[in-house]
């Protein structure tokens, strides 16, 4: 078979978590109707996709209610809210080849470092060009909130935000844009008041 | 045209006051002990027209019938795209002359249970927002509505504040109040992993550490220097 030669570099993974860090550390301020600062919060991330029994366990451990703790201080009762807002998410959406960027394949990167394990070649050849698709919800209790973490989003794209990054050891950091493609906004709020507005 | 004057079904205040009775004894029968906590409005924004800094600061006790009884409606526990949601709704019924005696002697106004406040519900431990207050689901018996139905759903929680005195509704998210000093490292983020199980910020921070390169001296990595050897 042609394609038999086992590698994993953990690229994807890694691309994960840098997106994820760019946005872990987005804070939503509070203030009273005078206008005193009184919360400072980050707004807490995660990657979407979760393992159904491990969101459970993790998330709900004891299934009852009330908000009692185990001796390292860690929720011992079951989850006593709906869900905490706001907070963000992502996933991985789409993978799509990139013909605008390829080069020959035969072009050669230069590593920098040898890996004498590995033959000592001091060379690797040039990759293959995707672009990957990831999509950010925010979801928000209030409107402010929402829009207080877009705020703080939007205009570090000029579309792309670009940083560098160490994606393959032995190889030169490489720049990695992300690109803001698409920005929607959806707040339901025209139903009964028994329905649950949401704000995404 | 004009109804039958000899039948007088929607004014004798004797008959009004004995189904009240009824009602209430039902209830207190039938019912549960609930915690009512209501909500002071503190942030109120006039252009979002919302109150995003609400406080809940006083509370009431008093039973309620629990309409719902064949378990709590709504769409239950899912996984969606922000973790583990619990959609649990719920309707309980207070009679009027119960809540006016628990909640209106108190506060003068505060006439009915409002949407917004929340209640304390012991069976499972868990808080409930109220989002609508049904006063005609018992039309006009006898002349008179005689029980609010409120239809509450779980709270979602936005690090609201809660100084009621009641300890255990003061203290009940504490664990999970994510209002905490904000530095920017790692700390902090490792605060928030405590107080909220489905945050993944410092995982995010502590897997980029190794690959991110913000270095000062070399921010775009122009003078790598690479070995030849």
């Amino acid at each position: 078979m042609a394609i038999a030669n086992y590698f994993y570099n953990s690229t994807i993974r890694k691309y994960v978590a840098l997106f994820g860090t760019y946005f872990n550390q987005l804070e939503v301020r509070r203030t009273s109707t005078d206008g005193t600062l009184n919360q400072r919060q980050i707004v807490p991330i995660s990657y979407g996709p979760y393992q159904k029994i491990l969101a459970r366990l993790d998330q709900d451990p004891n299934i009852e209610g009330g908000a009692s703790f185990d001796a390292d201080g860690n929720p011992s009762a079951g989850q006593p809210y709906a869900m905490t807002l706001p907070r963000m998410a992502f996933e991985l959406t789409s993978f799509t080849y990139d013909a605008e960027r390829t080069v020959a394949p035969t072009r050669k990167i230069r590593k920098t470092a040898v890996d004498e394990a590995n033959g000592g070649r001091r060379f690797v050849y040039s990759g293959t060009p995707y672009n990957m698709g990831f999509s950010l919800y925010i979801m928000a209790k209030y409107n402010e909130d929402a829009v207080k973490c877009l705020e703080q989003i939007l205009p570090f794209f000029n579309p792309e935000f670009t940083s560098t990054v160490r994606l393959i050891d032995g190889l030169e950091p490489m720049d990695i844009p992300l690109i803001l493609t698409d920005v929607t906004s959806e707040d339901l709020y025209e139903e009964a008041f028994t329905t649950r507005r949401s704000i995404l | 045209m004009a109804t039958n004057t000899f039948f007088n079904n929607y004014a004798q205040v004797q008959e009004q006051s004995l189904i009240d009775d009824l009602v209430i004894e039902s209830i207190k029968i039938y019912g549960v002990d609930v915690i009512y906590i209501s909500r002071a409005i503190k942030g109120r924004d006039k252009i979002f027209r919302e109150d995003d800094f609400p406080e809940y600061n006083e509370t009431f006790e008093f039973e309620t019938y629990v309409k719902s009884m064949e378990g709590f409606e709504g769409e239950g526990d899912f996984l969606s795209k922000f973790g583990l949601e619990i959609r649990d709704t719920l309707t309980l019924t207070v009679a009027n002359r119960t809540f006016e005696r628990h909640v209106t002697r108190e506060v003068v106004e505060l006439t009915r249970p409002r949407e917004g406040d929340l209640i304390y519900f012991p069976l499972n431990e868990k808080m409930f927002e109220i989002k609508y207050v049904e006063h005609e689901s018992i039309f006009y018996q006898m002349g008179q509505t005689q029980v609010f139905d409120i239809q509450c759903e779980l709270i979602e929680y936005a690090n609201q504040r809660f100084n009621t005195g009641h300890p255990s509704i003061d203290d009940y998210f504490a664990e999970y109040n994510t209002d905490i000093i904000v530095d920017a490292n790692n700390a902090t983020l490792s605060a928030l992993t405590l107080t909220d199980d489905n945050a993944s910020n410092l995982d995010f921070e502590l897997e980029a550490d190794g690959i991110l390169d913000f270095s000062e001296t070399d921010p775009f990595s122009e003078n790598i220097t690479i070995s030849d050897t």
